[in-house]
């Protein structure tokens, strides 16, 4: 696009050196959770699988990567079902006051978490309700929401309406319609909007510290709480351990979806 | 106003060969339009002289200098592009005088040049306008001003008419010629639409495949092109196989299959030849009655009548079992060489159609 | 649709309704009236201030305003903010550069390492950080090796820390935003400017930054939003001389269980970075002319 040498050398040099930036942590906890020293050092003395074995001494990891998976999965597939519904009429139907909806829907995002957590605990107390898991649930919800309703709408204006008028032209009936080839259209929207809410959700520690009590925990909070209160290189490994699951994951919905297209239009 | 040679230039992205070997010479201030089908390399040429990308082999010269090792920004073109390309976030005045800027003219000559200019393109109550408040047509002079307030050696335009609606671009093709002629620049332009290069140009390049395939100025080119692809690229025309033959007074004659014989005027032919043969529509006549003067007549019926405004498009099956077509133009004076009836043509009549051995052209 | 817009307009909104009400009516139990019942709270007196009083009052936001430490953690969070958007903004910039040149093998893999470093936890990314830090780290190895400092230096624990962490953590929101707005720029309008007589650096100066405005808006307000609130970040790779506002709150819902305050001072942090953002997105559409 630009044929210049120094900008290129610039771009290039500059991009590539913030390319590593961007790596580096990940790079070095991934080399850091083999080496068999106690301390978290580099350059490595020498190779061991230890850590990995000690992931299950981080306090209650297991009942708590369950606990964040349930809650996680309950609050994205929710708010996931709420969002087409809401993306739909914003795209597609009449309604007076939209921007305005819209801006409320998609504002949580904007906001300091802190302040969900702070606002939801008084709430939650108050209706005697607090540490539930529901409560949880819907405290998550709140929080995730914006993240598929927005990728629902991008995949609906990149959708062609003709393709329904055609359909229901030919015969088909509203909801017809709408299982054969609305929601199609929008797998790609559904699928990133879920997967991101739910990594959201999973991920989440400012909320869930003032929600959860007691057995009520979640992963994020007690590998916080490890890393808070041990040195040694365990958070390594199950950090090695998550990133290689979420890369996978993302390059099959990559793969599949292609949901790196939708997030940065064609 | 300058001379911009093309020298047999290629140009290739991995396997797929674009340019292949493309030669052009174009005098100062004449324009010359480079006409091919979509995909034909036509407008990675123009962009091969803007500099946007380079050619693996030959060379491209202005004034007998080199321009290749330039970048593009040195190049001193003046660049219409096809979407325009004004820049979303700058006045009229503000994307005009850019180029000055750039040549870092004086803020008092880039007023009195964009003044200029802005009434050359009759658009001097527009200059606070932004791009998006124009019409197509009113972008479409921004963007010719732009490139030609810096004064370029060269124009280049890329389908400059593409983006318009028919009635828009018939008035600026008026338009261009008028600020083309004022001007005098050496204009290059690529198109795809062959109206706008016969009735642009002062000379039109077509373009088949990666090369340029036949030069030379509109009739000519339209009227007796050297080459078959070109005659079909062209306008309609009908095309016919047949070998040639001499009779017994040496006139050439071309004999078809189903026992089609067409006299031809062309000299210089080896008996027994095989040849194409490509008659314009618009060169038949028509008559409901056959005259014996004409060479070339043939008998037929009409089998399609597709009405085209000035014309319609009349496709008939003569006897040798050939569908032909020819223009027919309704006559005044009540003359309808009797085929029509109240203004239509009549689907089955029979009538001849002849067509002048002149007309005729002969290809390998 | 003609029978149901003779029934009425009622009928017309129904389907929208139907579809758009239960998401509404959860987001106003559960996100609405929590923000007004916290609004609420925060105007309320803390049965351990000085002169609790009974009623209504902005007590709690003038002592916001007056003790030190919040006031502190105000202003180091709004410079942390300021700091790590702007390094972001120089960091990311070459690299949605980059993405536009690259050719598509290379720019898928920039994207996939993107989205990756953005699904991953941000525990772990603050954990990276706390790893590179280390007193036994790579930096500090690096820098003894170098002869710069004799022993390690402690350099987790700090503003820089933080500062180096939620510049990371931000990549990816300025990243895409940007890239996202360099697209939609028609290549033409670069190629017009080059063969109007501008080298890349005016081109990209004069036509690309201002033509990327909505994305650099969109990225830059995203990560100050994100700085501003930011909680975890200062927590793992901060000390209590660096806290920043949302701590503060937090603290004081979680260990004083003064439930007014806390909500004051994050009240406050809300209103202040929406005020700040409206400035800026001010201040953006009428230089730029940018609709944003």
């Amino acid at each position: 696009m630009f044929e210049d040498k120094s900008f290129r050398v610039v771009v290039n040099i500059a991009g590539w050196l913030a390319m590593v930036f961007l790596v580096f942590p990940v790079i070095l906890t991934v080399v850091v959770s083999f080496n068999g020293s106690q301390f978290i050092e580099f350059p490595p003395t020498s190779f061991s699988l230890d850590w990995y074995a000690n992931i299950s001494s981080i306090h209650r990891i297991g009942s708590a990567t369950l606990i964040s998976l349930g809650i996680g999965l309950m609050a994205a597939g929710l708010a996931t079902v709420f969002a087409i519904g809401a993306a739909l009429v914003l795209v597609r139907y009449p309604l007076p006051a939209k921007p305005v909806l819209t801006a409320f829907l998609l504002s949580p995002v904007t906001l300091p978490t802190v302040a969900i957590g702070i606002a939801l605990i008084q709430f939650f107390i108050m209706l005697d309700v607090a540490f539930t898991w529901y409560s949880l649930v819907f405290g998550h919800i709140v929080l995730i929401v914006a993240y598929p309703i927005r990728t629902i709408i991008a995949s609906l204006t990149l959708s062609d309406t003709s393709l329904e008028e055609a359909a229901s032209s030919l015969g088909a009936g509203r909801l017809t319609v709408f299982r054969t080839i609305t929601l199609p259209q929008l797998r790609p929207g559904l699928i990133s909007g879920f997967l991101f809410a739910f990594l959201i959700s999973f991920d989440n520690y400012p909320i869930s510290i003032f929600l959860v009590r007691g057995e009520l925990t979640t992963m994020p909070i007690e590998v916080f709480n490890y890393i808070s209160q041990n040195l040694d290189p365990t958070p390594a490994a199950f950090s090695t351990l998550y990133i290689v699951i979420v890369s996978i994951v993302i390059m099959l919905a990559e793969r599949r979806y292609g949901i790196i297209s939708l997030a940065v239009g064609k | 106003m300058a001379r911009l040679e093309i020298d047999s230039i290629r140009l290739a992205i991995g396997e797929n060969e674009i340019l292949k070997g493309v030669s052009l010479d174009i005098a100062e201030g004449e324009c010359v339009s480079i006409l091919g089908p979509s995909g034909c390399g036509k407008t990675t040429t123009l962009r091969a002289i803007a500099g946007f990308t380079t050619p693996h082999a030959g060379d491209i010269r202005i004034d007998e200098r080199s321009i290749l090792e330039l970048p593009p920004h040195k190049r001193n073109l003046g660049l219409v592009f096809q979407d325009y390309a004004l820049f979303p976030h700058m006045t009229v005045t503000e994307n005009i005088a850019y180029g000055l800027v750039m040549r870092k003219a004086s803020k008092v000559d880039i007023r009195q040049r964009v003044d200029q200019i802005l009434e050359l393109v009759q658009l001097s109550d527009l200059e606070n306008r932004f791009p998006s408040e124009m019409s197509g047509g009113q972008r479409q002079r921004v963007a010719l001003a732009r490139a030609l307030v810096i004064h370029p050696d060269v124009l280049l335009l890329d389908e400059p008419l593409g983006a318009l609606d028919r009635k828009l671009r018939d008035q600026m093709q008026v338009e261009f010629r008028r600020i083309q002629h004022e001007v005098g620049i050496t204009t290059i332009f690529v198109t795809h639409d062959q109206e706008e290069a016969l009735s642009l140009s002062d000379r039109v390049a077509v373009m088949l495949d990666g090369q340029i395939q036949e030069i030379g100025a509109p009739e000519t080119l339209y009227q007796s092109p050297i080459s078959h692809d070109v005659m079909t690229f062209l306008g309609a025309s009908n095309v016919l196989t047949g070998v040639i033959a001499y009779d017994e007074n040496s006139n050439a004659k071309v004999e078809c299959d189903g026992g089609l014989v067409l006299k031809v005027n062309t000299t210089g032919l080896k008996n027994g030849e095989r040849k194409r043969l490509g008659i314009r529509p618009e060169n038949f006549t028509i008559s409901s009655t056959i005259d014996t003067q004409v060479p070339n007549s043939f008998n037929g019926t009409i089998e399609e009548c597709i009405y085209k405004g000035a014309y319609a498009d009349v496709y008939v099956r003569i006897n040798s079992g050939h569908l032909i077509n020819v223009h027919y133009k309704k006559q005044h004076g009540g003359n309808d060489h009797g085929i029509a009836k109240s203004g239509t043509v009549v689907i089955g009549s029979n009538i001849f159609i002849s067509v002048h051995p002149e007309n005729i052209l002969m290809f390998t | 649709m003609s029978i149901s817009i003779k029934r009425g307009r009622g009928r017309k909104y129904l389907p929208a309704l139907v579809m758009l009400g239960p998401l509404i009516a959860f987001m106003f139990i559960f996100y609405a009236v929590p923000f007004g019942n916290m609004a609420y709270e925060s105007l309320h007196s803390w049965p351990g201030d000085e002169k609790p009083h009974v009623g209504l009052s902005v007590f709690q936001y003038e002592k916001t305003t007056q003790k030190s430490r919040t006031v502190k953690s105000l202003k180091r969070t709004f410079r942390i903010s300021i700091i790590s958007t702007i390094i972001t903004f120089i960091i990311c910039f070459p690299i949605t550069l980059l993405l536009l040149r690259s050719p598509p093998r290379i720019k898928v893999g920039i994207l996939l390492v993107t989205f990756i470093s953005l699904a991953s936890s941000l525990i772990i990314r603050n954990y990276g950080w706390l790893v590179v830090l280390a007193d036994a780290g790579p930096i500090n190895n690096i820098l003894i090796w170098l002869k710069i400092f004799e022993f390690p230096k402690r350099m987790a624990y700090s503003e820089g820390a933080i500062i180096t962490a939620l510049v990371h953590y931000c990549m990816p929101f300025m990243i895409l935003p940007i890239y996202g707005s360099l697209l939609r720029i028609p290549a033409s309008n670069a190629e017009a400017s080059l063969s109007l007589g501008a080298n890349a650096w005016t081109t990209l100066r004069r036509v690309i930054l201002p033509l990327s405005m909505p994305g650099i808006f969109g990225g830059t307000m995203l990560s100050f939003a994100i700085c501003m609130s930011s909680y975890v970040t200062p927590l793992m790779l901060g000390s209590p001389s660096t806290a920043m506002v949302s701590q503060v709150a937090a603290e004081q819902i979680e260990v004083q269980l003064n439930f007014p305050w806390g909500s004051a001072i994050i009240i406050t942090l809300t209103l202040g970075s929406f005020l700040i953002v409206f400035i800026y997105a001010a201040l953006v559409s009428k230089v730029m002319r940018v609709d944003v």
